[in-house]
């Protein structure tokens, strides 16, 4: 019987990746079809949006005082433990079954296939379970689309903060920058608007234009990176993060004082954007975009970092004099690392525009770094595999904690306090996840065969 | 523009200038002796305000008014906010002491997050007044006559200038004349030498997060009897210029702290003054902080280390 | 021509005067070596060669170019590498990765060739890990290229940043008190390595050290400054028997 535990844990760990996301598509089409009617069944009211998580929340009762929160406690624990039930049928039953079952044919199935098209089916088994699930809520819709924003701008700052070690605590300054560029510019083009009028395209362009005017976005960003990366030629550590401060102040402030978008009241409309992308095709634009949005990143930063070129990034974190004087163009490799993030912070901004509809410059405050920096630090500085998971989890659980209101950051800032005293490596320690599982096990690489006999060629 | 009314904002920047020098003092103290800009300060201040608006209300409740209200409301919030930051200091910072100044820097910055957000959570986002501690004369504004021109202005600003300035030169006292400032003052040249030489660190530590918060909260007990505008952001709008204050002047130099502190008070005031001219109105109110900022960053790009500071070289 | 000329190079940190009026010609093939008393500014000279610092007054030249006013990146790739005399490796990184950084002069590719996995990339890239692996397996020490450097022993340290040194394509060597914290018998190692370094790589060497004793038996040229001044120079028996060094060594008292 002790041997059972042990086995199942082989069992499961032989499974390939893309059998478990086939598994979630199965679970998510599962709750697309009954999800209702179970909730209705065991007195969940309806579908919960984050595995009950913010509905059991939000039964506390917090503007009572404490004895209100008291008395509401038990309230909160049956709602949580009956949508425990739920999720335990919902989700991680049919997970583990159909990965189970398909497990064979899964393995079979990937090793006859080039790794290239392995790796597409893997995001597109994802990408339709993400917008199933999402689907099925919306504002789940919403929160996956924040995820791939926040992976985006942890990812970008782990560049900066992680692998070159210094200290950015501006990087949502050039999340604003991204954010209005992008946003003026779709804006003015595609719909009608008080400030800038009639749509000065038809609306097919909108779809085509699209991403063309996030990378313009992006690129506003880098050129306002450069703010930060010369300055970095001279200064560093504590006064450099004192330079990213005021680079973010300065741009929120700059955009206070422009009237024409809209100054300290914010600027929307973006919301029109996207029904005018609608008219022309009706699929999710944003979650389309956003999801590449966060591959391209992903790739980039990680091949950049991984290269001997990017690799002189991680020499300056380690002693800059000595990279300098071991041949590695410092002030070069400082500008690219700046602008390369930058860039996607742009990046991020824009997608976060358009899925908000809606921003002002209060958004892009030192708040919103310092979110990122808590990402960051949690994921683990110099993983991008860390940034990743951190930002999934920040952010689900930032909205799953939505019901706790001003508390919610009380939360998270003391999880940043303990997170410095008891685990400063973050999740993943510096490591990424490959170096705990190999993507030969995970079914995305195709196993390298044994060479039998080999031997050492004479001389 | 006229004398009078040079005056007067010479008056107003004075003022503003001497509530920055204040808090930054705080930010030079810490960052002198343990190297650590500590971001948690402005929220100290604005911890410090608070507590100053609850010794208030109930100095005023008992019947204790002017002038026993308003010293015994200074001391004690600089007493209570001085305990805060030595608990801060002991239970976020201290565990931390040898770990990367990475580390220190971002609790710092998580302690200042915490402190506003359980403001909030505590006390709502709705701004608050002190009660009335000053007599209503001192709040009203007296003018006299310079050459023709009216100079309008408060005795309350005269105070707020006096009690600062007066807190100031105890400071310079504390830091020349007795041994823990002297040690404080030897730690910043060198940290490593001087608790070889028997320095007891903690102590000496406890003394800077003593010092510190008490200014802040003296400065935040001034800024709520001026503006009515004791609120959880407060520590986030008003420290952070004072932290500019502190690195223009030069972060960990005691003179950079109080010649910064007044340098931006007449910027800020100065950028609004001369908005009210018709040729300069693009000047408007909300160009203050984009000035104060673009102000740091220049001082930063041309001598990295304030006005005061000295450049640490690198050794090679 | 020679192949690093010095002339009159002068160096100031505030009042105080580091390097005075330093000359030197160095000729292809040379190993010379630069001593002195702790503190009379042998390092100074290296930071200045290689750019870490830039010079009060003076002139440099390496192989006909003017060195003056050039960034330390660009100096080393034009063929000076140096080794340091605390180790700088970057420790948190392996030893191969500190091994291809050091390469970073010869990269042609750029970002985007980085990014997309271009053909030009995988090929300069499969250059640098080859001619790596190849460095590290002269010095045996190829078992421990994916070893992160903190993990090694001293002396391997020492090693790496010979090696990390000679990945940036020198024609000129400068090594800063290499036998710093060695033991009699490892020092005549090192001494070994360095003579079979510069014949393999057919390099010119310049050492400097404290001891007098280190570098008596190989250079055939010892310069000998103290307080910033050149006090002796000429073969290790001259400069043994050089009362002014003696004195510098040993001070008054010696005599």
């Amino acid at each position: 019987m002790a041997q059972l535990p042990r086995r199942i844990r082989e069992f499961l760990g032989r499974i390939p990746l893309l059998a478990y996301l086939l598994g979630f598509l199965a679970a998510t089409g599962i709750e697309s079809i009954l999800g209702k009617t179970l909730g209705l069944l065991i007195g969940l009211g309806g579908v919960p949006a984050f595995f009950g998580i913010t509905d059991s929340l939000s039964r506390l009762v917090l503007d009572k005082g404490l004895g209100g929160v008291l008395l509401s406690l038990p309230s909160v624990f049956i709602y949580f433990v009956l949508a425990l039930v739920y999720d335990v049928l919902i989700y991680i039953l049919p997970v583990f079954i159909v990965a189970g079952l398909l497990s064979r044919p899964v393995r079979w199935f990937v090793s006859t296939l080039p790794e290239w098209l392995t790796g597409f089916i893997h995001m597109v088994t994802l990408f339709l379970s993400l917008w199933t699930w999402g689907g099925l809520v919306e504002y789940r819709l919403l929160v996956v689309m924040y995820i791939g924003v926040n992976i985006i701008m942890t990812t970008s700052l782990n560049l900066i903060n992680g692998y070159m070690g210094e200290f950015s605590c501006g990087h949502a300054g050039f999340m604003a920058v991204g954010a209005y560029v992008s946003s003026v510019l779709t804006v003015w083009l595609f719909t009608q608007d008080d400030v800038f009028g009639a749509p000065v395209l038809r609306a097919g362009w909108s779809v085509i234009l699209f991403p063309l005017i996030l990378v313009v976005g992006g690129i506003a960003a880098a050129i306002m990176g450069l703010l930060v990366a010369f300055p970095s030629f001279k200064t560093r550590g504590d006064y450099l993060a004192i330079v990213t401060i005021s680079v973010n102040f300065i741009i929120k402030s700059a955009i206070e004082n422009i009237e024409k978008i809209g100054g300290p009241r914010g600027f929307m409309g973006m919301k029109g954007v996207l029904r005018t992308m609608e008219s022309v095709l009706n699929v999710p634009w944003l979650l389309i975009w956003t999801f590449i949005g966060v591959l391209v990143t992903l790739v980039v930063i990680h091949n950049f970092v991984s290269s001997t070129k990017g690799k002189g990034v991680v020499a300056i974190r380690e002693d800059e004099i000595a990279a300098e004087l071991m041949s590695v163009n410092t002030r070069h490799t400082k500008i690219l690392a700046f602008t390369i993030s930058s860039f996607f912070a742009g990046i991020a901004g824009g997608l976060f525009a358009h899925v908000l509809g809606y921003i002002n410059p209060g958004t892009f405050t030192i708040f919103k770094s310092t979110e990122s920096l808590v990402m960051v630090y949690l994921g683990g500085m110099g993983s991008i595999s860390g940034s990743v998971l951190s930002a999934g989890i920040f952010t689900l659980a930032m909205e799953a904690l939505r019901p706790l209101e001003v508390w919610k950051k009380v939360l998270i800032w003391l999880l940043l306090i303990l997170l410095m005293m008891f685990r400063r490596e973050g999740i993943m320690g510096g490591k990424e996840l490959t170096d705990f599982v190999s993507l030969e096990r995970l079914g995305l690489r195709r196993p390298v065969k044994e060479v039998k006999g080999y031997a050492p060629a004479a001389d | 523009m006229t004398l009078a009314f040079f005056f007067q904002q010479l008056l107003n920047a004075v003022q503003l200038g001497s509530i920055y020098a204040l808090i930054a003092l705080g930010y030079t103290l810490v960052y002198g002796v343990l190297r650590l800009i500590n971001f948690a300060h402005g929220d100290i201040f604005m911890a410090g305000a608070f507590i100053g608006y609850f010794v208030a209300t109930l100095l005023v409740g008992v019947g204790i008014g002017w002038p026993w209200g308003f010293i015994l409301t200074l001391l004690f919030s600089m007493i209570l906010t001085a305990l805060l930051g030595v608990g801060i200091e002991r239970v976020a910072y201290r565990p931390l002491r040898t770990a990367p100044r990475l580390s220190v820097v971002v609790t710092a910055l998580g302690v200042g997050l915490l402190l506003e957000h359980i403001a909030l959570g505590a006390f709502g986002a709705s701004r608050r007044n002190l009660p009335p501690l000053l007599p209503e004369t001192w709040m009203q504004s007296v003018e006299i006559n310079i050459m023709g021109e009216y100079l309008s202005f408060t005795w309350l600003k005269v105070l707020i200038i006096v009690i600062s300035l007066l807190l100031m030169i105890i400071l310079q006292v504390i830091v020349r004349r007795t041994k823990a400032g002297m040690a404080m003052r030897a730690i910043s040249y060198d940290k490593f030498a001087v608790p070889l030489m028997g320095v007891p660190m903690d102590r000496i530590i406890a003394i800077t997060f003593i010092l510190g918060p008490s200014l802040a909260a003296a400065a935040g007990v001034m800024y709520a009897t001026q503006y009515p505008v004791i609120e959880p952001y407060m520590g986030l709008l008003v420290g952070w210029q004072a932290f500019i204050a502190a690195v223009v002047g030069g972060i960990g130099d005691i003179r950079g702290a109080m010649v910064g502190g007044f340098i931006l008070g007449f910027v800020q005031i100065f950028v609004v003054a001369l908005g009210q001219f018709p040729a300069l109105s693009f000047l408007s109110s909300t160009y203050r902080d984009l000035v104060a900022y673009a102000l740091l960053l220049i001082i930063l790009v041309v001598k990295p280390t304030g006005i005061f500071g000295v450049a640490t070289r690198q050794k090679v | 021509m020679p192949l690093l000329q010095i002339n009159h190079l002068t160096h100031f940190f505030g009042g105080l005067r580091a390097v005075h009026d330093f000359n030197l010609d160095l000729e292809k093939g040379e190993l010379i070596g630069l001593i002195g008393p702790n503190g009379a500014g042998k390092t100074t000279i290296f930071n200045l060669i290689t750019g870490a610092y830039r010079p009060t007054q003076g002139d440099i030249r390496f192989n006909g170019h003017n060195l003056i006013g050039l960034r330390p990146h660009q100096i080393t790739a034009k063929g000076i590498g140096r080794t340091f005399q605390t180790i700088r490796l970057w420790n948190n990184l392996s030893v191969l990765d500190n091994i291809r950084i050091a390469q970073f002069a010869q990269i042609k590719y750029g970002v985007v060739d980085s990014i997309l996995h271009t053909k030009r990339y995988r090929e300069e890239e499969k250059e640098i890990e080859k001619r790596s692996l190849e460095l590290l397996e002269v010095f045996n020490l190829r078992h421990l290229a994916n070893e992160v450097v903190a993990n090694l022993p001293y002396g391997q340290q020492r090693e790496v940043e010979i090696v990390r040194a000679l990945a940036t394509k020198p024609r000129l060597l400068l090594l800063d008190e290499p036998a710093a914290g060695m033991n009699p018998g490892e020092i005549d190692a090192l001494l070994k390595l360095i003579q079979w370094i510069r014949r393999e790589f057919d390099l010119t060497i310049w050492i400097i050290e404290h001891q007098m004793r280190v570098i008596m038996g190989i250079c055939e040229r010892i310069k000998v400054i103290d307080f910033g001044e050149t006090i002796a120079e000429g073969t290790p028996t001259e400069i043994q028997t050089n009362p002014r060094v003696l004195k510098a060594y040993l001070g008054e008292e010696g005599f």
